[in-house]
């Protein structure tokens, strides 16, 4: 029993983290028209960039807080720092669908999601694709 | 040893305002010598260290605040920018001003401490800062203007605007340097969001609007030089003594200005034998917490720059004998909630709270003569109190608006940035350190310039007050 613990311990905090977030986004964007292999694109895309946007938005311990309450929490049981983990988890899904064509096309879940390139606002400034540039219609 | 007219040390807000006006009111013969401990790190540089390229080997020298002083408390941190131009180059560009009241708090409500100048005094100031820094702001505010702001206001997202439309000049669109339209050498915000190194240059900062005043023939600029301490002779300073490259210097002036931020200026003095009760003492920032909404049907889409709108609905009145004052920052970055067809019906809110100076958190000197010891003993319970009422608070005003949920951080950042009240002015010795004009009520020619002067910090950004006073100090004093 002990040992089963360490070992899922262990798969838990040592899990690549790239991967974790694929399953992540693979299962909170199941109701969109997404390809998997517009996932792979992205994350072959932050690996080739200069600056890994990953490793800026989520430090060791958010990744831990991550990993431990996706695997651990269950209808029973959930682990502590829930609103934390849900913003990180919303975070992992955001940088990548702001990665796609996804919110260009005002978050219609009607039409094909591509990648286009990593989000990164030093490097494309501008585009918030909540903003009044975006819905100028919306604001005063 | 060399002798000048003025000594300003530091390039920030408070100095470049104060340098600003001097300069306008002094004799072309007027030698000013300004002391940066750090270095010039131009835009255009942090942004090649943001996408990660390569800098050039001076600009790898830049220093950070991290290391710069003792402290041992991790649950609040105390952040700024040590090169030219200061925190110009870290600020969001939040600028509103103080309510008129706010300056009135002890008379008021009985907490804190009155400031020795009222808001008709220093609203001229506000004018020409807001001139300066070419800020964008509403027609309707709940602090009296008497001229429209020089550009036009940020766009309220729709979240906003039924805020707006249902408590006017308490829900306003923030006022703001993030240049809502070009000007000058700053581009129009266009929202990206990362306002600490904003991507087109678009916020004010000391260099992209008042790094002329550097060039003026007047005046002398020395990178790489700490300030140590005062010289000083019978309640006079006679100069600086400053550290450059290892190695420690004398200059002589006739007038000082420290133009550092609240934790170095307060360190100077003490390195310096100040002997006033007060200096150092007092050390305060707002404590800001966020909450996130979640609506039924409502996406929160249009809004411009990253911070969209203030509310002063539960800023100012007679709740604030019991507890703290709250601005309520919009946030307009790119978040999401993960749920279909949801995707941004979705707001986030930031409450922040005003603090009382309390003595026991200060500013002392260390060993070591360059780093200041801080100790934090925690804020006041002033602002625990208004974190209780925030829940209530927040029903009442927002719960108008088609909410599924609201979930409370409940915990408090760890900075908001801003470093106060550890030089608070005041009328007499008694009470503080420096009179209405920023002079030291010790050493009549030292001028203590920034948010240390704050006798009580309000909800509200400091930027532009200090700026303000810096300006108005100089124009009453040359």
């Amino acid at each position: 029993m002990a040992t089963a613990g360490i070992a899922i311990g262990g798969y838990i905090a040592f899990q690549n983290f790239e991967k974790f977030a694929r399953r992540v986004i693979l299962r909170d964007t199941a109701s969109l028209k997404l390809d998997p292999t517009e996932i792979d694109k992205f994350f072959k895309a932050v690996s080739a960039g200069k600056r890994n946007v990953l490793d800026d938005l989520f430090p060791f311990h958010h990744r831990q807080l991550l990993k431990w309450h996706y695997y651990m929490d269950n209808g029973l049981f959930t682990l502590p720092y829930t609103v934390n983990y849900n913003a990180y988890r919303n975070k992992i899904v955001l940088i990548f669908l702001l990665s796609t064509n996804f919110f260009v096309n005002r978050m219609d879940e009607s039409k094909p999601v591509y990648f286009t390139s990593v989000y990164d606002p030093y490097q494309i400034p501008c585009s918030n694709p909540f903003s009044n540039l975006f819905y100028p219609e919306a604001g005063i | 040893m060399e002798k000048y007219d003025l000594i300003i040390v530091g390039t920030g807000f408070g100095a470049s305002f104060f340098l600003k006006k001097y300069l306008e009111k002094s004799l072309p013969a007027r030698k000013v010598l300004v002391l940066e401990r750090g270095i010039l790190f131009p835009h255009s540089e942090r942004l090649k260290e943001r996408r990660r390229e390569k800098l050039a080997e001076e600009y790898l020298k830049a220093g950070s605040y991290s290391g710069t002083y003792e402290y041992d408390n991790s649950n609040k941190s105390w952040v700024f920018e040590p090169n030219f131009g200061g925190s110009s180059n870290c600020w969001t560009g939040c600028t509103p001003r103080f309510l008129p009241n706010d300056f009135r708090m002890k008379s008021l409500y009985g907490v804190g401490q009155d400031w020795p100048l009222g808001y008709s005094e220093i609203a001229p100031y506000y004018d020409e800062v807001e001139e300066i820094m070419m800020i964008g702001g509403p027609a309707v505010t709940p602090f009296p203007r008497d001229k429209p702001y020089p550009l036009p206001p940020q766009k309220l997202s729709s979240v906003d605007k039924l805020l707006a439309k249902r408590y006017n000049e308490l829900y306003i669109s923030q006022p703001t340097a993030r240049a809502t339209v070009a000007v000058g050498n700053r581009n129009g915000c266009c929202t990206s969001a990362v306002c600490e190194l904003c991507p087109v240059d678009s916020k004010f900062t000391i260099e992209n609007t008042l790094s002329s005043i550097y060039k003026d023939p007047r005046v002398t600029l020395r990178f790489n030089a700490t300030v140590l301490s005062l010289i000083t002779e019978n309640n006079q300073a006679k100069g600086v003594i400053f550290q450059s490259e290892g190695k420690n210097y004398e200059v002589s002036g006739d007038i000082v200005a420290l133009g550092g931020n609240a934790v170095f200026n307060a360190h100077i003095l003490l390195a310096s034998g100040d002997s006033s009760y007060y200096t150092g003492r007092g050390l305060s920032d707002q404590r800001g917490t966020f909450a996130t909404f979640y609506f039924h049907d409502l996406d929160n889409v249009g809004g411009s720059s990253s911070i969209t709108a203030n509310g002063y609905m539960f800023y100012d009145g007679d709740s604030r004998k019991d507890y703290s004052g709250c601005i309520i920052e919009s946030f307009n970055e790119p978040f999401i909630r993960s749920e279909p067809g949801k995707w941004r019906k979705i707001a986030k809110f930031k409450f922040i709270f005003e603090d009382l100076p309390n003595d026991n958190n200060r500013v002392l000197l260390s060993n070591d003569p360059l780093k200041p010891r801080l100790e934090y003993v925690g804020h006041d319970k002033y602002v625990d109190k208004a974190m209780d009422h925030l829940e209530e608070n927040v029903q009442k005003y927002f719960s108008f608006l088609p909410i599924e949920k609201i979930e409370f951080d409940g915990y408090f950042q760890k900075s908001e940035f801003h470093i106060c009240s550890t030089t608070r002015m005041g009328k007499t010795s008694k009470d503080s350190v420096i009179d209405k004009n920023l002079i030291h009520h010790q050493y009549r020619n030292v001028f203590v310039l920034g948010s240390g002067a704050f006798p009580t910090i309000t909800p509200a950004n400091p930027t532009l007050t200090l700026s303000a006073l810096s300006l108005m100090a100089a124009d009453r004093s040359f």
